[in-house]
Formats: C-alpha cells, sequence, structure tokens
C-alpha cells in the first residue's frame, strides 16, 4: 500500500531505519510511497506517522456472455 | 617496555541503583555483577576522591619539617566526584536530567514520552533517597541514583561507585559542533566503603552494554525557538544556548564507617542558570519595548525550544519551556556571524498575585526507552 509522510521523519537518523534511504527520501519529498507491514511497523514504533492512501475500487470485470 | 593507553580503553557505565527490601537503598555495594550501560563519553576523567585531610607540627620535634607521624588522612566522611562530557543520545538525555533534577513522569507505551518538569502544579520535590522501597514501587524512576562502573584497560583495574547522585548538569546546544553535548560530575558520599578499586567487572556474569546499539545523537537545531519580546512570543535566531542544573547534593551524617547516611538535595534551592545568543536583528534589538528594555526592567520572559512540531509524541521529539530572567545582557557586535546578544540568564518561577503560578521549566521528550529500563 503507499502511504505518504505526515510528521516525525526528520527526526530519525536514516542510518538506523530499516527503511531504504530512497523511500525515506522520497517520504520527505511529500511523495507517496509503497510500504510494506514491516516498514510500517519500524515507523508505529517510533511514533512516525504515515498515512495510507486510499487504493482504487477495483473495477469489476464483467464477462461478457457468449 | 609498558604499555601507553589510550583514553578509549577506559569507560564508564551506570545502572540504575538496584533497590530491594532486604537491604539499605544507598548502603548497598554497587553491583559487580550486573549489565552497566556504558555512557559514550568522549572526555574521561578519573574519580576524584574528596579525603578528609588535616596534621599540623607537633611538640617533641626539634626540626621544622611535619614527620610522617604528624599526618592525618581519611576515607570516613569523605566523598567522590567523577566528571564527564558526551553527546545526547536519544536513550540517555532522560535519564541523566531526571536524575539531575530528581524528577520524571512517564505516559505512552512506546515511544514513551518523558516530562520533567517544575512548574507551579508540579513543583520539584525533595526525593527520599533512604527509602526502603522496592524498585517496581518506586514510581517512576525517582528516587534515581546509580551504581557507576569505570572500566580499565586491563583485568583487574576496575572501579566501582555507588550511589552516585548527578550534582550538576549542562545542557550545550552547541551549534558548531552540531549536537547537543551534556557535561556533569556525578557525586557519592560512599567513599570508605562503596568506593572500590581492583575490581574485574569484565569478568563477571554480565557484560557491559551500550546504552543502545544504533544511538541517534540529539542534533542541535530547533523548528520553534520564541523569546518573549514586551509579553508576545516572537522568533529568534539561535546561535547558542545552554541550561546548567545544579542541585547542590551533598552527604549528610556519618555511619559507623564514615560513609554518609542520606544526601541534602536542592538545599537551600535548586539553581537552572543558563545563557542564549541570539541574532541582533529586526526582532531583538535596542528598541524601546525590546529585549533589552524588559530585561532592564527585570521583566522575565518565557523561552521556548521545540524540536519536532510542539505535540511531543514522535521518537525524538522534544520541548522545552523555560521561564528567563536575565543575569546581564552583553553584545558581541564584531561576531562573525553579525551583530549577536547573549543573555545570561537564570531559571525562575514566576507568580500572579503573589502565588505562584506558570511553567519555571519543563523538559518533555519523546523516546523508546522506559524508566524501567534505565
Amino acid at each position: 500500500m503507499k502511504y505518504k509522510h505526515v510528521k516525525g521523519l526528520q527526526l530519525q537518523k536514516p542510518n538506523n531505519l530499516k527503511v531504504s534511504n530512497a523511500k525515506i527520501l522520497e517520504l520527505l519529498e511529500n511523495k507517496e510511497v509503497e510500504l510494506n507491514n514491516k516498514e510500517v511497523a519500524e515507523f508505529e514504533s517510533l511514533g512516525v506517522q504515515v498515512k495510507p492512501l486510499n487504493e482504487k475500487p477495483k473495477i469489476k470485470k464483467v464477462k461478457k456472455e457468449e | 617496555m609498558a604499555k601507553v593507553y589510550g583514553k578509549s580503553q577506559y569507560s564508564i557505565g551506570i545502572k540504575r541503583k538496584a533497590i530491594d527490601n532486604s537491604s539499605i537503598f544507598l548502603k548497598s555495594d554497587a553491583a559487580t555483577d550486573t549489565a552497566y550501560q556504558l555512557l559514550p563519553v568522549i572526555n574521561v576523567s578519573a574519580p576524584v576522591l574528596n579525603l578528609i585531610e588535616s596534621g599540623e607540627i607537633r611538640s617533641n620535634n626539634a626540626g621544622m619539617i611535619e614527620t610522617n607521624l604528624d599526618q592525618f588522612r581519611s576515607k570516613k566522611g569523605a566523598f567522590v566526584t567523577l566528571d564527564f562530557e558526551l553527546p545526547a543520545e536519544r536513550e540517555g538525555i532522560v535519564r541523566l536530567l531526571s536524575n539531575v533534577l530528581q524528577d520524571h513522569t512517564q505516559t505512552g507505551s512506546g515511544p514513551y514520552v518523558h516530562t520533567i518538569q517544575a512548574t507551579s502544579g508540579s513543583p520539584l520535590t525533595r526525593p527520599d533517597f533512604d527509602a526502603l522501597d522496592s524498585a517496581d514501587s518506586t514510581t517512576d524512576g525517582i528516587p534515581s541514583v546509580f551504581d557507576i562502573a569505570l572500566y580499565g584497560p586491563a583485568a583487574n583495574q576496575d572501579k566501582l561507585i555507588t550511589s552516585a547522585v548527578l550534582q550538576n548538569l549542562t545542557m550545550n546546544f552547541d551549534m558548531t559542533d552540531g549536537r547537543l553535548l551534556l557535561s556533569g560530575s556525578f557525586y557519592s558520599g560512599f567513599v570508605n566503603s562503596g568506593f572500590k578499586v581492583g575490581q574485574n567487572l569484565t569478568g563477571g556474569s554480565s557484560a557491559a552494554t551500550l546504552m543502545h546499539t544504533d544511538p541517534t545523537e540529539i542534533e542541535s537545531y530547533f523548528n520553534t525557538k520564541t523569546l518573549d519580546i514586551a509579553g508576545s512570543a516572537t522568533n529568534a535566531v539561535i546561535t547558542g544556548v545552554s541550561f546548567t542544573f545544579e542541585n547542590n547534593l551533598a552527604r549528610v551524617g556519618r555511619d559507623e564507617n564514615g560513609d554518609a547516611e542520606n544526601y541534602a538535595f536542592g538545599v537551600p534551592s535548586v539553581n537552572i542558570t543558563g545563557e542564549i545568543s541570539l541574532m541582533y536583528d529586526d526582532n531583538f534589538h535596542d528598541g524601546a519595548a525590546n529585549v533589552v528594555q524588559d530585561f532592564l526592567n527585570g521583566t522575565p520572559a518565557t523561552l521556548i525550544l521545540q524540536q519536532g512540531d510542539g505535540t511531543v509524541g514522535t521518537a525524538g521529539e522534544m520541548n522545552i519551556t523555560a521561564e528567563i530572567y536575565s543575569t546581564a545582557v552583553n553584545y558581541d557586535l564584531n561576531a562573525d556571524t553579525g551583530a549577536i546578544i547573549t543573555i545570561p540568564f537564570k531559571v525562575i518561577q514566576p507568580t500572579a498575585s503573589g502565588a505562584v503560578s506558570g511553567t519555571a521549566f519543563k523538559f518533555e521528550y519523546a523516546d523508546n526507552k522506559s524508566y524501567t529500563s534505565w
């Protein structure tokens, strides 16, 4: 799922995080970043707030009747 | 040839004094088998023993030089101090600040939000150092007393200090270094029986550990930094700020070993002083109703320093609020970075209609370390 940064990431030392530097930079630039559950859990343990972006509703494909 | 040792071969570990109902709090020896947590000390000092010394020339001495028989020296009644300087790390700062002010409350479950404060609603109180209490029932880690291990460069050269409390601590947000630097001195009134040399702590059952294996240094910057001008919080460009906490800790009494029977804390007072340097600019200048005139009039000002957005909850967020009273105002008009106003100050408790009201000093910080693991 994609997330956006809300607050607190700039106070963390990137070297100490398991989240990649590239993702950290993108989050700090207010970009939407794909994070897995472990990465979200690491942020939660530090109180870093990220907000999930609503996934687009999947459009059901209707099978054409033959 | 003998070895030449470097300062990095010495290390200092602290551990909250273990309290149990079977021993008297202050008098029990420092543990030899506990996992001391190493301070990230950058300037190591040896403990300073302040022994009782006296003696004078006696009669029956035809010469004019004192003899060895004239001398008196005793560890009974003595105290030991240990100076240190270290960069503040996220996992250690609260432990040290709460120790010197003997105040601490904690909320949250990780991150933990620590508050150390002297306010009208929550004033500093003198701790009961010799309470016979269990660690679990000591709320929020106060009273806070440390055992200290000094690791020497070789086996059987370690030292132990028991029941030490910080006597003073300086927090210096050093803009040149870039980090918050802490310096201070521990004090123990247990020299005769409590100060031990020739220990072999590395051979104990628990090796010393780092306070944190991935330390995060506290940096010297603030998202919010305001000082009151005529009662209005005004943004300042700060080039340096420091706080010094002094609690006037002193040993009281002499037991059968000549050791302290208790510690006096904050007698007659706890003093918080400091110094702030800020840019002489459109906000802070010599105008008629500006910062200098305020201080000349004896008007205190509220200093607010914040790392983060002001709502402390994320690890690393910090709020400092202090009511400061200028003890002088100096200018450095020739500073490399422009004209700088330096204000030495002391922290005071504000009042309203003669009664204490508001915040003298408040420090809030979030980290991932509960006081139970100090």
